[in-house]
């Protein structure tokens, strides 16, 4: 639809500030274009009803010192004309127009320019652009360009079969692989099932994400590698084969997911089958982690699964420990306040130290740590008695620290 | 449908681009490796200068001698009394509080002072301007000891940016713009202004013509922010985060301006000293993935700050202003435009790092030595528009251009790179 069209057919709401900048990007118009029609029929408009229009202004000129060109915003023909006025070799455009009177206008929106009167000569995609990856799940609001899912969508019809073969194929897996824990978590009954919903459903959600991306890195991994192994057993018996397989890569290269992709619909099945086993080892060959990735997920789930089993008994084990500590400070607590005489003749009273052995047995949470703790807030006393102002001089150490930290930092540089 | 003009580009900033990470090493090495290579360079100025009957000397070499008139060549040191110190700032046997940092720390005692590998000379003399002169700057200079260990200077040489090549513009009436501190995260102050401007840039406002010539558009720092975060003391996680979504945001918005403006003409970005890059200079490219729409378009590309790169023949260089702003602290300079021709002269990008600028701490080079002289030379993120044609010893003409922050005044600097004349392009909204 053109934009006279629209503008005859009222279908441009005047009520709200519209642009110029946003029709020309609509109707695909230049400036001047969307100017001239716009004018005409806002004039016609007025001439026609009473409407008034609230009219701003784009003033391109001169400053008087001649340094400076502006572009400038103003409202109003009254204005207008005072500018117009002001700068040197001014001309003036419509910026945009509204309905005087009405509501208050929305602030506007502003948009990126999709519309260029001037294009680059060579407009080039950048080699090895990956929009879907770098985003990390985040959108910015921006829709992509629809370049890229052409492009993909181009791949889809070239190996539809073969592809909706893996994508079935993949989807039997992973009810194959989900089914053994969903099995054993119904084993165990709806109590359990309560227990872990919280962590079973963190973690199925994760690692149905994990498998997914663990697969396409594993792949992108692997079919590198399957590929030199390929190239290295053709090589022997017939080198032209692997000779037009190379030009067909080079033909390809720019898009190195595209081929891959192609290689991988070829092959029958038998022949996928072999290839897997290939990618197994090497993968297998290289890399653990990978090796138990490729067991099954079932398999994580399971030790996801036993590792929740055995933090349960952990805890409880825990439990009656923390009970015994909290037990023993009670004895202590029992133990009430020594006074002597010192060396020298002094009269000490030493405390019963409640929160330091208390934080001491926090810090120690096997029972031998505990006896340990014990037998060293049995023995405190014995040294305090040996030195008092033990005491004063560890207050008297806390801004030395304080400064020993600063001058170790200066000492590191 | 109109095409731009191509212009041939070769990006000159790979000395900029950090190949290692270690930030253990003394600023000495730095010091040592800037003394060593600009007297290599000042060594032939000042003989030609002053003639081989003046010999170079080291200051370790004038002991006992006095009245002997011989050239020095060394780094300054200016000492300030009020310059910022980090001993000084959390020095808690005092029980202050921290005072507040000084705009400009530079006073009419300050003592300034030449170093060389060795010793150290206090400098007098009525031709030193002590006053706009910085510390780091390597220079030579001409005269002789007294009784007092001063050294009485009759001239000073600086290097002044080394040779220029000459101007041979292969695309005639190419021209480049600059903008800087588009601050994204108070784009809606200028919304209008911000539309006008990319609209220019395709060349949509009867301005095509003049769009075709415009080859380049550099990004000159503080893209996401153009001041720091006030950090307020408070106990509220929240805020922090907010302000981390805000630059996530800005950043997404971003990179939604730099696709549609690189359909129009090429586009580099750079860091600013607010951006969410490394602070140190020289501040490395944004990563692509900050801007995943525009990294697919060839024709744009985050640059480092410094920023050097060559079109046609004209050599560009110039930084997102933390150069500039650094300078105007600590020297009595009375503008942006006046520190960067300073910076020219003087022949070294940024001259008070590490001093009081964070630097990387190179230790076998020293990158911000200017070893060509550009012919355009601008420093981003000033207060206001300034431009000079600044015509050095024989002849060398470098365009200086100070840009504005356009969130402060809504403009722009376009250059012509054939006649290295430049204006200001302003885009306002005049209040309702």
């Amino acid at each position: 639809m053109s934009l006279q069209q629209a503008l005859d057919d009222c279908l441009i709401d005047f009520d709200r500030r519209v642009l110029v900048t946003d029709l020309l990007e609509e109707y695909k118009l230049t400036y001047k274009e969307t100017h001239e029609l716009l004018e005409a029929h806002i004039k016609q408009q007025e001439s026609a009803s009473a409407t008034k229009y609230e009219k701003r202004f784009l003033v391109h000129g001169m400053q008087a010192d001649g340094d400076c060109e502006l572009y400038t915003i103003v409202q109003g023909e009254d204005k207008l004309k005072e500018w117009l006025a002001k700068l040197q070799n001014s001309q003036s455009q419509l910026y945009s127009v509204e309905v005087a009177g009405g509501s208050k206008s929305a602030a506007p929106i502003f948009k990126p320019m999709q519309h260029v009167e001037v294009q680059l000569a060579k407009l080039e995609q950048r080699a090895g652009a990956t929009p879907k990856g770098v985003t990390n799940g985040v959108s910015n609001g921006v829709h992509k360009p629809s370049e890229v899912s052409k492009s993909s969508s181009i791949k889809v019809e070239q190996s539809k079969p073969s592809a909706t073969k893996v994508e079935s194929a993949a989807t039997a897996e992973q009810h194959n692989k989900t089914s053994p824990s969903e099995q054993k978590s119904k084993a165990k009954g709806p109590a359990a099932a309560a227990k872990k919903g919280s962590i079973g459903s963190f973690f199925s959600a994760a690692p149905a994400a994990k498998t997914q991306s663990a697969k396409e890195t594993k792949a992108a991994a692997t079919k590198p590698a399957a590929g030199s192994m390929e190239n290295f057993f053709k090589k022997q018996p017939a080198p032209s084969s692997t000779q037009a397989k190379q030009k067909e890569e080079a033909k390809s290269a720019n898009n190195t997911s595209v081929q891959l992709f192609a290689e991988e619909s070829e092959p029958s099945s038998d022949e996928e089958e072999k290839l897997d086993k290939l990618r197994r080892k090497v993968v297998g060959s290289g890399d653990e982690s990978d090796e138990a990735d490729a067991k099954s997920t079932g398999s994580k789930r399971r030790r996801i699964v036993d590792s929740d089993d055995e933090e349960q008994p952990q805890k409880k084990s825990a439990e009656p420990q923390q009970v015994k500590e909290a037990e023993e400070p009670m004895e202590v607590e029992a133990a009430t306040n020594e006074t002597f005489l010192d060396d020298d003749g002094f009269v000490i009273t030493v405390k019963a130290k409640k929160p330091m052995q208390a934080a001491k047995k926090k810090a120690s949470p096997t029972a031998a740590a505990a006896a340990a703790a014990k037998s060293a807030a049995a023995s405190a006393p014995t040294t305090k008695k040996k030195s008092p102002p033990a005491a004063g001089k560890s207050a008297k150490e806390t801004p030395k620290s304080k400064q020993g930290s600063i001058t170790s930092f200066f000492t590191k540089k | 449908m109109p095409s731009r003009l191509n212009c041939h580009y070769e990006n000159l900033s790979s000395p900029y681009l950090l190949q290692t990470t270690d930030y253990q090493k003394q600023f000495c090495h730095l010091y040592a490796h800037r003394l060593a290579e600009m007297t290599r360079l000042l060594a032939p100025l000042g003989q030609t200068k002053w003639g081989k009957e003046v010999p170079i000397m080291k200051l370790c070499e004038l002991r006992g001698e006095q009245n002997v008139q011989c050239i020095i060549i060394g780094t300054v040191y200016k000492h300030q009394a009020h310059k910022p110190s980090i001993l000084r700032d959390i020095s808690e046997e005092n029980q202050l509080a921290p005072q507040p940092q000084r705009q400009n720390y530079s006073e009419p005692e300050d003592k300034v002072m030449l170093e060389d590998e060795l010793q150290r000379v206090r400098l007098q003399g009525e031709h030193l301007e002590a006053r706009n002169l910085a510390t780091g700057i390597v220079c030579a200079v001409k005269g002789g000891t007294d009784n007092d260990g001063y050294f009485n200077v009759e001239e000073v040489l600086f290097l002044e940016s080394g040779p220029q090549k000459p101007l041979s513009p292969r695309t005639p009436g190419s021209k480049l713009v600059i903008i800087s501190g588009l601050d994204q995260l108070q784009a809606h102050n200028y919304v209008d202004a911000l539309n006008i401007f990319q609209y220019w840039l395709s060349g949509c406002l009867g301005n095509s013509r003049e769009a075709q010539s415009t080859v380049r558009l550099i990004v000159a720092g503080n893209s996401v922010r153009s001041t720091a975060i006030a950090h307020a003391p408070t106990l509220q996680v929240a805020r922090n985060q907010a302000n981390a979504n805000d630059t996530v945001q800005a950043v997404g918005q971003l990179d939604s301006w730099f696709v549609s403006w690189a359909h129009a003409l090429t586009v580099d970005v750079m860091p600013g000293a607010y951006d969410p890059a490394n602070f140190m200079l020289p501040q490395q490219p944004f990563h692509k993935c900050m801007f995943p729409l525009a990294s697919q378009l060839s024709s744009f590309q985050s640059v480092s700050n410094p920023y050097a790169c060559r079109l046609d023949s004209a050599l560009v260089v110039g930084t997102a202003g933390q150069n500039v702003a650094d300078l105007l602290r600590s020297t009595s300079l009375d503008s942006s435009l006046q520190a960067l021709r300073c910076t020219l002269t003087w022949g070294h990008v940024a001259p008070t790092a590490p001093d009081t600028l964070a630097c990387y701490p190179y230790i076998s080079s020293d990158p911000f030595i200017m070893k060509e002289c550009p012919h355009v030379y601008f420093a981003g993120n000033c207060e206001s528009f300034e431009t000079e044609l600044h015509v050095g010893t024989g002849g060398k003409k470098t365009r200086l251009v100070c840009v504005p922050s356009f969130c402060k005044t809504q403009s722009v600097a376009l250059i012509d790179l054939e006649s290295l004349d430049c204006r200001q392009i302003k885009f306002s909204a005049v209040s309702e």
